[in-house]
């Protein structure tokens, strides 16, 4: 080997080191951000079933609370419930913790889909919260959606509501398996009272058009169509707050956005999850056994799960004896986002009398 | 695991086909020296908003200098770059991209450059904060966050050649979009929109490669 190659071999060497240790020294800088503070953000991930979830602790650490928020979807993640928590955040710390194939979770491996698998990944992230947060802290459970659902089955087992003070159902489905159903009454209810009043918008229409075409519900594609026709209904409720979920922090925010997109359409390509949990799954039975305060905070308007036919009846079955049904009357299925204020409330209320 | 190590293959047999390619000679042609292209970026994830670097060798493969009717030269450049990259998503992760593949770029005699280049390779992304992992028996251990990925990314290049105006200054700047699909992502894929900006110039290591002259007339 001559001279000048050795020089080159050499200079490469230097150039591709320095490169690298510039990477690690950049790498190290990020570190667990103090755990105690008014405004907190604290980042850390818990590895479940081939999956590193994302777990963004929030808010006011100092007031020694916080709510574990259970998202909905299935695969929704947590930027909705984060971009309108700014009242909620001064006074309580919140964990948006993304689900398992939802959000920003992360995996290279073709992941798992089953129910069971969701509760098990919910108590490894109770697990790691508490030993994280373990100095006189309180925790509470909040659920949306399908979140709800989950969350509800998850404090319903052996004893896992020991680990929290009360649980906070928003809008939550714990009969899975009906919400379709009920999604169709809600549509056709909503969308007859809204031409009676002489709505002129063709949405309405189209509501009562798919509703009589589809008296039941059999396939994933038709599920989708008619929860996505739910909210748009419910945006053109006039009782209704106006609102936007995505605006240009979405995408260029800390948020992965591409991760949310893509998790969320491998998620909804599962079939056989999907059907397990919208065609099989319901807790009902289970519900009188979560003997924790609770409160049921539902959008009045909300059409993608009923108020009356889901809020009402998750109250009546709930086995705690402090047990209360709070309204959002200008809410759909997003009350946090609607109505922010009343929501914060409503929470702050129930927190501060069950801590 | 099984679609890396069939993307590795993929991106071996590209390496060997471009060095294959390079020892090739052709009776048309004559054999040149020229020094090592490097660039350095930086380079960006979601548009630029997530910072990050990249630097890339290139091994040059083939130059064809076009004469064209207006006697103006074209100069045509293929290579196979070696790219390191790196970026931070904050709240999201980093990772460490390296990659490899194959490039065309024209540079006019105005100094005006215009290039693609496509790569395949593997990256690891790094959790930021602390990982955990629950045990069976319910203990709380930490890990190292982030896995293993393939990537494939399709660059689109526009920039500017000093030295055609000042043969002194061996320097060139380029401004790139460069789609990268990491694979696989919980089943699918995850596309991040790269961008980046940066500087290209020579090292000092010379190699004999290809040079064509080719006239329109």
């Amino acid at each position: 080997m001559n001279i000048t190659n050795q020089k080159t071999k050499v200079m490469k060497t230097q150039i591709l080191g320095l490169f690298i240790l510039t990477i690690i020294f950049l790498s190290s800088c990020s570190k667990d951000e103090a755990l105690i503070s008014s405004d907190a953000n604290d980042l850390f991930a818990v590895r479940s079933n081939g999956n590193d979830m994302l777990v963004k602790v929030v808010g006011n650490t100092e007031s020694k609370v916080i709510i574990l928020f259970v998202h909905g979807g299935p695969g929704e993640g947590s930027w909705i419930f984060e971009k309108n928590i700014e009242q909620l955040k001064t006074h309580y710390a919140i964990a948006l913790w993304d689900q398992g194939n939802s959000g920003s979770t992360q995996g290279n491996n073709s992941g798992v889909f089953t129910v069971e698998r969701y509760l098990d990944d919910l108590g490894k992230v109770v697990k790691v919260l508490k030993t994280r947060y373990d100095d006189g802290f309180k925790f509470y459970l909040m659920g949306h959606s399908c979140g709800g659902g989950f969350s509800a089955a998850y404090l319903a087992e052996a004893n896992n509501q020991d680990d929290f003070q009360g649980f906070i159902n928003i809008d939550g489905a714990h009969k899975l398996k009906s919400v379709k159903d009920y999604q169709l009454i809600e549509l056709k209810k909503r969308a007859d009272i809204e031409i009676a009043k002489g709505n002129t918008d063709p949405i309405w229409q189209e509501a009562l058009d798919f509703c009589e075409s589809h008296n039941e519900i059999t396939t994933i594609a038709d599920f989708s169509a008619l929860s996505l026709l739910c909210g748009d209904a419910t945006a053109k409720i006039d009782s209704v707050n106006l609102f936007t979920l995505i605006d240009p922090t979405t995408f260029f925010g800390n948020y992965s956005f591409f991760s949310y997109l893509s998790n969320w359409s491998s998620l909804w390509a599962k079939e056989d999850y999907l059907k397990e949990i919208f065609w099989e799954t319901d807790y009902s039975d289970k519900l009188s056994q979560i003997t924790i305060p609770t409160v049921a905070i539902w959008g009045g308007f909300d059409v993608n799960c009923s108020k009356q036919l889901m809020g009402e009846d998750y109250i009546n079955l709930v086995g705690s004896s402090d047990k209360t049904l709070v309204i959002c009357e200008h809410s759909g299925h997003y009350p946090f986002v609607t109505e922010p204020v009343e929501f914060t409330n409503a929470v702050v209320f129930f927190i501060e009398r069950t801590k | 695991m099984e679609m890396i190590k069939r993307d590795f293959v993929v991106l071996i047999l590209i390496l060997s086909t471009t060095m294959l390619m390079a020892q090739k000679s052709s009776e048309y042609g004559e054999k040149v020296l020229y020094n090592l292209p490097v660039s350095l970026s930086y380079m960006g994830d979601y548009l630029g908003t997530k910072p990050g670097l990249n630097i890339t060798f290139e091994n040059s493969l083939k130059k064809t200098y076009l004469t064209k009717k207006n006697s103006k030269i074209v100069e045509k450049t293929l290579y196979n770059p070696i790219n390191l990259g790196w970026y931070n998503h904050k709240g999201y992760n980093s990772a460490l991209i390296l990659s490899s593949g194959i490039g065309l770029r024209k540079t006019r005699q105005s100094g005006f450059i215009t290039g693609i280049q496509v790569d395949l390779g593997l990256m690891r992304t790094f959790i930021h904060g602390t990982t955990y992992n629950v045990e069976e028996n319910g203990e709380v251990s930490t890990v190292a966050g982030g896995y293993f990925y393939g990537n494939i990314a399709f660059s689109l290049e526009a920039g500017w050649d000093f030295s055609k105006a000042n043969e002194e200054l061996p320097l060139s700047t380029f401004v790139r979009l460069k789609p990268l699909v990491q694979f696989p992502y919980n089943g699918g894929s995850l596309i991040h929109i790269m961008a980046e900006l940066g500087l290209r110039t020579s090292l000092p290591f010379q190699k004999e490669i290809n040079e064509y002259h080719k006239s329109k007339n």
